[in-house]
């Protein structure tokens, strides 16, 4: 995936310099290191168990500066993820979206962070708003294969509430954790369970607070079917970004069909997939993988049940809730690459449509006003 | 030939079928609101089989049509759930055909309401 990131700079010293001000420069460096951090936050989130990054992942990371366009206000991109490993490719690609839509969410009247979102890149995100003046406006956009969404402008006021909000944050000890998994193992004394994370095989021992045993024992004895969402507190390596997990205070059941195996199917499609008509065609391979992450986010952050998904036409995924009354649908495409709501009442017979966003983690508090805790 | 005028289909016990393909638009039992979405092409008519097959039979006609189809079920409604959301059937084809439409035109019509309730009434087979 060809992409960047371009910043655009305006107001206070941008006016005042006939170029690029040098005194500027900690703001570019900032934004690349909010995209290594959200990156490292991304890989964590998919490998709970792993206490340091794959060797390579920082290093392999250059962010660089490859436009600069100064004068009265100053045009930056940002790019340079072409040498990561491929391995790793992944994380910074979809970091890039997740930045832009960290940017997107200080636009709401309350800031609200997703859940995998670190101390340490709340930190870097504080930096980032920090680099600019009061006099100062930013506005962040994001470009993948030529295609753009509306870029973010944060002004002074904004810039303050959330660094505010991210600063709060910072100070903390310990961070929440929510992890979506199937319990394979219980141990007593000390009660501790082991589960496997989301529907892969990768394994994690998390201890248990004893009411949850009970909980624990009937999810376990669920012949291992029975997807569970751990939640409690952890505490995080702020060097190496690796979790601790100290205890699980809450274990609930998700329900819902299996995501993997099922996007495998919708990616397994072939042109021409409705009614023999070539302008029909499944979605990518990258789509769908970029879809699974935002299912798993959005599963862990509001304990989701898993939906249903289907193929489009036009090569995209529908993600469906369905309720008694309601219906929740993230309409996710690849080009643009972006996901949109929209929710649909059945006794008004109505239908609502958010906004469209590079992340799901931003609708979720539209979902919850627009359905009214039908989810 | 000319096309046979289309005829208003009036018995609302008639079955009328979608056929459409599993994985995409199927998945179990639950089935995707797109499924009953018209196309730019097929300008407010969605086609469907009916002049009183059953599911099997219209999803046999169907194969024979589109011989590299990868539709694999049919969905079915009444025409008098379809009645009831405020839309009409009509037959459109030659008694040689099952081909009906179901028309999406009309003001009141909101595509968006209309599809998500079939596809959460309907009946899946085979």
């Amino acid at each position: 995936m060809s992409s960047k990131l371009e910043l655009y700079l305006s107001g206070g010293r941008f006016d005042a310099a006939e170029g690029f001000p040098l005194d500027s420069l900690p703001a570019l460096r900032a934004v690349g290191s909010l995209v290594e951090s959200v990156a490292r936050d991304l890989f964590f989130s998919e490998n709970p168990e792993r206490k340091r990054v794959p060797a390579g992942f920082k290093s392999s990371f250059s962010p660089a500066l490859t436009r600069l366009v100064g004068g009265g206000s100053a045009v930056c991109d940002i790019a340079g993820w072409e040498r990561v490993q491929p391995g790793l490719a992944n994380y910074f690609d979809d970091a890039q979206s997740e930045a832009f839509s960290l940017f997107q969410s200080l636009q709401a009247d309350q800031v609200t962070f997703p859940a995998w979102c670190s101390r340490r890149t709340k930190k870097q995100l504080a930096a980032v708003l920090g680099a600019v003046t009061n006099q100062e406006t930013i506005r962040l956009s994001v470009e993948a294969n030529g295609v753009a969404p509306d870029p973010v402008t944060l002004g002074a006021t904004q810039r303050d509430k959330a660094k505010a909000a991210a600063q709060a944050v910072v100070a903390g000890q310990e961070e929440d954790f929510s992890i979506a998994g199937r319990i394979y193992a219980i141990e007593n004394d000390p009660w501790a369970i082991g589960i496997k994370v989301r529907e892969g095989g990768q394994r994690l021992r998390i201890a248990i607070a004893e009411h949850l045993r009970d909980r624990a024992r009937d999810e376990f004895d669920a012949d291992g079917t029975h997807l569970v969402l751990v939640q409690g507190k952890a505490e995080r390596d702020d060097e190496s970004g690796g979790m601790t997990f100290v205890l699980a205070q809450e274990i609930r059941k998700i329900d819902g069909p299996i995501i993997v195996e099922r996007l495998e199917k919708l990616a397994g499609l072939s042109n021409g997939w409705v009614d023999d008509n070539e302008d029909s065609r499944p979605p990518s391979k990258a789509l769908c993988r970029w879809v699974e992450r935002q299912l798993w986010q959005a599963i862990e952050a509001q304990a989701w049940n898993r939906p249903h998904l289907f193929a489009t036409v036009a090569g995209g995924i529908d993600a469906v809730w369905r309720f008694e009354q309601h219906t929740l649908r993230a309409c996710f495409t690849s080009r643009p690459l972006e996901v949109r709501l929209r929710a649909i009442n059945l006794t008004a017979k109505t239908a609502t449509v958010s906004d469209s966003s590079r992340s799901l983690s931003p609708l979720i508090v539209w979902a919850n006003d627009v359905l009214e805790g039908a989810l | 030939m000319p096309k046979p005028k289309p005829v208003e289909i009036t018995d609302r016990s008639r079955l009328i079928h979608r056929v459409a393909a599993d994985p995409g638009w199927v998945q179990g039992t639950e089935v995707s609101p797109e499924a009953f979405v018209p196309r730019p092409r097929d300008h407010g008519r969605l086609s469907a089989s009916d002049k009183g097959c059953t599911a099997d039979e219209a999803y046999e006609e169907w194969k024979n049509r589109f011989e590299r189809s990868r539709a694999n079920k049919t969905l079915s409604l009444t025409v008098g759930e379809l009645n009831d959301l405020g839309l009409r059937v009509y037959d459109d084809s030659p008694d040689t055909s099952q081909h009906v439409h179901i028309n999406f035109n009309g003001d009141e019509v909101n595509i968006e309401v209309l599809s998500e309730i079939l596809a959460r009434s309907c009946d899946v087979g085979p």
